[in-house]
């Protein structure tokens, strides 16, 4: 198989992380106009990585492994980093205060408190972030989705805390935290 | 009709679903279920609650899930709440003493709950503050 080029993976790998993606929410979440991400998704059901269903692309096991071998090719050397390890540590706290927090939100039917809570974690993590873009300037997309979704909650589009058809909070979460998790070459716990 | 199995529920939901189970080990299994187009006759079970590449079962009208490991707070139950999907999580026997154990090797444990489920009518009776069951039919 032909190795992903940048375009290709920033494509294929929206489809890897979300996994329920479709072609508009790809471009979105990415930047890319719409007509690349078509064509990077027609040659990609091509070539066997992933199928059209729907308004979905649901991306194969062949094309996850290529968006994998992206990650081993592009961060191996990062992979060593002292400094990225502890961060990611840093991270685990903030992942479980977050999912606590998404919890809660939604037992409490949106209290507006519990809410207040989750989007000052959320912004600290933004930050936390930021301090990655150096040695992974891709993860700007991550920090401008995360505003745009925080704006949105803030001006009561509540959908965008934790609804999973829409660019919510916790779908972005989630998509990092599996993308930090690929960039370390780590595999999720699957607990 | 009796309790074959218990764990926590994602959330209470007087809905009660019904379906054989089946159980989906990686990526490619998912997809051949989506593909077959029967995915609304099976309650789906899955190892853990960080078990990602359920998502596009989820979207596509799953209608039940149990897990054998994980917590409500996990990225699945967050997502079986939203989409209301009654998911039953940390599933166990109740024929067994057999439990998950978190950071342990539950090789065993999972095979016991596979071998039981796997390919069984079930109802998932979710109508609780705390634990859901899993109904032979």
């Amino acid at each position: 198989m032909t190795p992903l080029n940048d375009t290709d993976f920033a494509v294929l790998n929206a489809a890897h992380l979300n996994k329920m993606a479709g072609p508009a929410s790809i471009a979105a979440a990415t930047q890319l106009d719409q007509g690349t991400v078509d064509e990077v998704l027609d040659r990609a059901q091509q070539n066997g990585l992933g199928q059209k269903t729907g308004n979905q692309f649901l991306i194969f096991p062949d094309g996850s492994k290529a968006v994998l071998e992206y990650y081993d090719r592009t961060y191996g050397e990062l992979r060593d980093s002292d400094e990225l390890g502890a961060w990611y540590e840093r991270f685990e706290t903030v992942n479980t205060q977050f999912i606590q927090h998404i919890t809660d939100w939604q037992n409490t039917g949106g209290d507006e408190g519990v809410e207040a809570k989750l989007i000052k974690t959320v912004n600290r993590h933004v930050r936390a972030v930021e301090k990655l873009l150096p040695q992974i300037p891709r993860y700007e997309q991550y920090v401008r989705r995360f505003h745009e979704a925080i704006s949105k909650v803030d001006r009561g589009e509540t959908d965008f805390v934790c609804k999973p058809t829409v660019d919510s909070i916790h779908n972005i979460w989630f998509e990092f935290h599996e993308d930090i998790l690929s960039v370390l070459g780590r595999p999720r716990d699957t607990t | 009709m009796s309790v074959i199995a218990e764990g926590m529920i994602s959330f209470a939901t007087k809905s009660r679903v019904s379906g054989v189970v089946k159980y989906l080990p990686d990526p490619q299994s998912v997809m051949d279920l989506i593909q077959s187009g029967k995915l609304q006759d099976h309650i789906l079970l899955v190892q853990g609650g960080t078990t990602t590449f359920l998502s596009p079962a989820l979207t596509m009208g799953a209608i039940g899930v149990i897990t054998m490991s994980g917590a409500p707070e996990s990225h699945l139950g967050i997502l079986s709440r939203e989409f209301q999907i009654p998911c039953v999580m940390t599933a166990y026997l109740t024929n067994s003493e057999s439990r998950y154990a978190p950071g342990g090797d539950n090789d065993a444990h999972f095979k016991e709950v596979i071998e039981a489920l796997d390919g069984k009518k079930v109802e998932i009776d979710a109508d609780d503050d705390e634990t859901g069951r899993i109904i032979a039919l």
